[in-house]
């Protein structure tokens, strides 16, 4: 049987339309952070969620930042992990230290969140940096934050 | 603001600062980084050089003889040169695996902030010492990688072209692409020999406590246009890309006059790709609004390596095509040869917008 010269050449292009479609189911589900797309990592993970109820996870929370910028939505809610015990906090509550430690899987992130003030300071005294109050707190300003910078 | 307890009033000098938690024991970058992929990288490039000066030691001994004189030269010439080639395509992903097995998440040194290879390929800005030609030698090899695998298959087209007629009419020809083939490997296989050995540490002038706070705030790189402004460059490239099968096409059919039309669209179609890869592909195929980072597309969407292997071969193609031409003209039969390569540059345009197309469909 004399195969058709164009033939090997349609069924080639129609692998190559059909492989994103492939490779798209074959991927394992991750949680990768709605920004860069690094893997979420659950001690720095931040969720916002918005007006609309769709909820995005960031790697941490520099990302979440450039995230709520650039995209000028208005978060209902914005949830961090604290540090020190993993737990889930809003941002509201929480205190944020600036710090020099890097992040060992390279994330772009030099804030680290603690659900107490202790923890936070303890932090800033081992690896160096600030602990941020006021206008230089990430995602904005607030009334529980400004009763208790004062 | 509360602040800690350092000299500056700003950090703390008992910190180990810009080191990662968990791994503030390990001792700082300093050294050459040493890895499966950095070591076969680096035999490669040392080969490379070898052949590669041996090409050009070759090649410029033969051309100094009379023309048909030296046919068992050519002969070596082209066996070392094929040689080069298939190094000099492997080395082009083997540098990009490199890059990525430099990423901390993937067992690379804890620079701060380094996500991806694109981060890797900052490592080394700013800085004094050796690690500043870190970047620039990589810019060079980014030029060069394509570079060489197009001067080789020029050189490949010029070398079918003269045996196909049997009367050496292109020999010099070839040989002088082959000896420039040579020159062009020995710098790229240098600059990566280069880069590989170079230790990876930056020393930046400001290098006190608050400079690793300083770089810990460095900005982020620059984020993707947002999707409005997405569209045209979109109809671009589509555009520009359907031109091009189309005018292939129409120079499979018709004959050469329509590939004056396909080359400089050909030409335009490698700055135009290389925008949407980074501006609209990987947003969109990552779905990521606002993350414009090639390397991480071809990492979390490695299906994409097909495509710009595609897009790379149809531009290629287009080049060869012309090569081919000009051959036929200096007394080859490079005219035959280019309807192959015109065809394979269909093909490569086809497959690269089909994938795309789809992509962007089901983005």
């Amino acid at each position: 049987m004399k195969v058709p010269p164009r033939l090997p050449g349609a069924l080639a292009l129609a692998a190559i339309g059909a492989l994103p479609l492939v490779a798209e189911r074959l991927r394992a589900p991750v949680e990768r952070c709605a920004m860069d797309g690094v893997k979420v990592a659950r001690p720095f993970r931040v969720r916002v969620v918005a007006d609309d109820g769709g909820a995005r996870a960031f790697c941490g929370v520099t990302c979440a930042e450039a995230w709520l910028r650039s995209s000028g939505v208005a978060p209902r809610e914005i949830l961090v992990t604290d540090g020190a015990t993993g737990r889930e906090i809003d941002a509201a509550a929480a205190w944020f230290v600036r710090t020099v430690a890097n992040r060992s899987d390279g994330a772009p992130d030099a804030v680290r969140v603690f659900a107490g003030r202790e923890d936070a300071e303890r932090h800033a005294e081992a690896y160096g940096g600030t602990v941020l109050s006021g206008a230089n707190r990430p995602f904005g300003g607030g009334k529980a934050r400004a009763a208790r910078d004062s | 603001m509360l602040r800690g307890s350092g000299p500056c009033g700003t950090c703390s000098p008992r910190g180990p600062s810009g080191r990662s938690e968990r791994e503030a024991a390990q001792p700082r970058l300093g050294i050459v980084i040493l890895n499966p992929f950095s070591v076969v990288a680096a035999f490669a490039a040392v080969l490379r050089v070898v052949l590669g000066v041996l090409v050009v030691v070759v090649g410029v001994r033969a051309l100094r003889r009379p023309s048909g004189a030296g046919e068992e030269r050519y002969h070596l010439l082209l066996g070392l040169g094929v040689t080069l080639l298939g190094l000099g395509v492997l080395s082009w992903p083997l540098l990009y695996l490199v890059l990525d097995s430099y990423v901390p998440a993937n067992g690379g040194p804890a620079w701060p902030g380094v996500m991806c290879g694109q981060g890797v390929a900052r490592v080394g800005t700013g800085s004094v010492g050796p690690a500043s030609l870190l970047p620039g030698l990589l810019a060079f090899l980014a030029v060069m990688k394509p570079l060489l695998v197009f001067v080789a298959g020029a050189c490949l087209v010029l070398h079918l072209a003269d045996r196909q007629r049997r009367t050496g009419a292109l020999a010099r020809r070839a040989l002088a692409a082959f000896t420039l083939f040579g020159v062009l490997a020995v710098a790229d296989s240098a600059a990566e020999t280069g880069y590989l050995l170079i230790p990876k540490q930056e020393k930046f002038l400001a290098a006190g406590c608050c400079a690793a706070h300083a770089a810990a705030e460095a900005p982020p790189p620059p984020v993707a246009p947002p999707p409005t402004q997405r569209a045209p460059l979109t109809a671009a490239f589509l555009g520009v890309g359907a031109a091009l099968v189309l005018a292939l096409t129409a120079a499979i059919g018709r004959g050469g006059r329509w590939l004056a039309l396909a080359f400089p669209l050909a030409l335009l179609s490698l700055p135009l790709g290389l925008l949407f890869l980074c501006d609209v592909a990987a947003p969109t195929f990552l779905r990521l609004p606002y993350h414009r980072c090639a390397f991480c597309l071809a990492r979390l969407r490695p299906e994409t390596l097909l495509g710009i292997a595609l897009y790379v071969l149809g531009a290629f193609g287009v080049g060869w095509a012309v090569a081919a031409r000009l051959a036929a003209r200096g007394g080859g039969t490079g005219e035959g040869i280019s309807f192959p390569l015109l065809r394979m540059a269909r093909f490569g345009y086809l497959g690269a917008l089909l994938m795309a197309g789809v992509m962007l469909v089901s983005a």
